[in-house]
């Protein structure tokens, strides 16, 4: 009686013992899953990063003013295609946000060594001007102009 | 009871083990996509602060005095490094312009390698305003040219363009 009691216990104890030490397991797959899962999605968006670059090529004392839009032309000069539209770009003149309705850009991916336009509907005084320019990836460019 | 720690432990052991297998592949793939980048980033610096270009000579081209026009050819030599002439855009007094065989001529040139010469020309009115040309090269440094007509004689019969400034710059 002693001895089946004996059985029984060790059985309950080994059931338990597997139970905790599979509930350790997958919670440790878990967490490392995560982890791993947080360090790709980091490292590729630093990767695409640093391939992403562009440069605004406009002569600096003559920007063109076409139908009430200044035009700046902005080039690819990463290594990796970019978003070019007016909700993933972000435009500071002087330090003021650019609604995105006062922006027209074409066209809407720019590809390595494409030259897109950035057409801004606003009023400027003569003068110098600084232009900032953000897209998607956070990677920014100033550029100052002269009116 | 021996059993049952020896099996906890053989299965916490297992998870650990392929736990740190699965970090270390992520770090690895990671480490490699950003190590290519910074590379990438490096060589497309690097390329950028020796790209070099230089007005080396300027030369016209007058119909005649009765011609209200001109064309103005730009000798531009590469003082730095490699250059893809075909990956280059043209800013023409702030407009941005392709070579279109007529009034912007771009000679046709894969490569420009570090001390060759590339022509331009443009063809321009006999006007008193300051003209400029921007050429914009792939690194995203331009050469910006800018000219002038001046008469030379009271008649208004023989003139040439005028350089009037020259830049070199990168962002």
């Amino acid at each position: 009686m002693l001895m089946a009691s004996s059985v029984i216990s060790e059985i309950i104890l080994f059931i338990v013992s597997l139970l905790v030490a599979g509930t350790i397991a997958g919670g440790l797959y878990v967490v490392t899953q995560d982890l791993a899962d947080g360090i790709n999605t980091r490292g590729a968006t630093i990767a695409q990063n640093l391939r992403v670059d562009f440069t605004i090529i406009n002569d600096p004392e003559n920007i063109p003013l076409l139908g009430g839009a200044y035009v700046f032309y902005i080039k690819n000069t990463g290594s990796e295609e970019f978003l070019f539209t007016s909700s993933t770009t972000i435009v500071f003149i002087d330090g003021n946000l650019i609604p995105p309705s006062n922006l027209t850009l074409t066209p809407s991916t720019l590809y390595p060594y494409d030259v897109g336009e950035l057409r801004i509907s606003t009023t400027l005084s003569s003068g110098y001007h600084k232009l900032v320019v953000v897209i998607e990836s956070g990677k920014q460019r100033e550029f100052v102009f002269k009116i | 009871m021996g059993f049952s720690v020896s099996a906890s432990f053989a299965v916490i052991f297992i998870a650990s083990i392929m736990a740190f297998g699965t970090l270390y592949i992520s770090l690895e793939n990671t480490y490699t996509s950003i190590a290519e980048s910074v590379e990438a980033y490096k060589e497309t610096f690097i390329k950028s602060q020796t790209s070099h270009l230089a007005l080396q000579g300027v030369s016209h081209i007058d119909p005649g005095s009765d011609v209200s026009i001109y064309t103005i050819t730009f000798n531009i030599s590469n003082n730095g490094s490699t250059l893809s002439p075909k990956y280059w855009d043209f800013v023409r007094d702030g407009l941005l312009k392709e070579p279109n065989g007529s009034t912007l001529i771009v000679e046709d040139k894969t490569y420009l390698l570090p001390g060759e010469s590339i022509i331009i020309q443009t063809t321009e009115v006999k006007d008193q305003t300051i003209h400029s040309l921007i050429v914009a090269t792939e690194t995203g440094c331009s050469l910006k040219i800018e000219w002038k007509w001046i008469w030379l004689d009271p008649n208004q019969t023989i003139g040439q363009p005028s350089i009037m400034g020259k830049a070199w710059y990168c962002p």
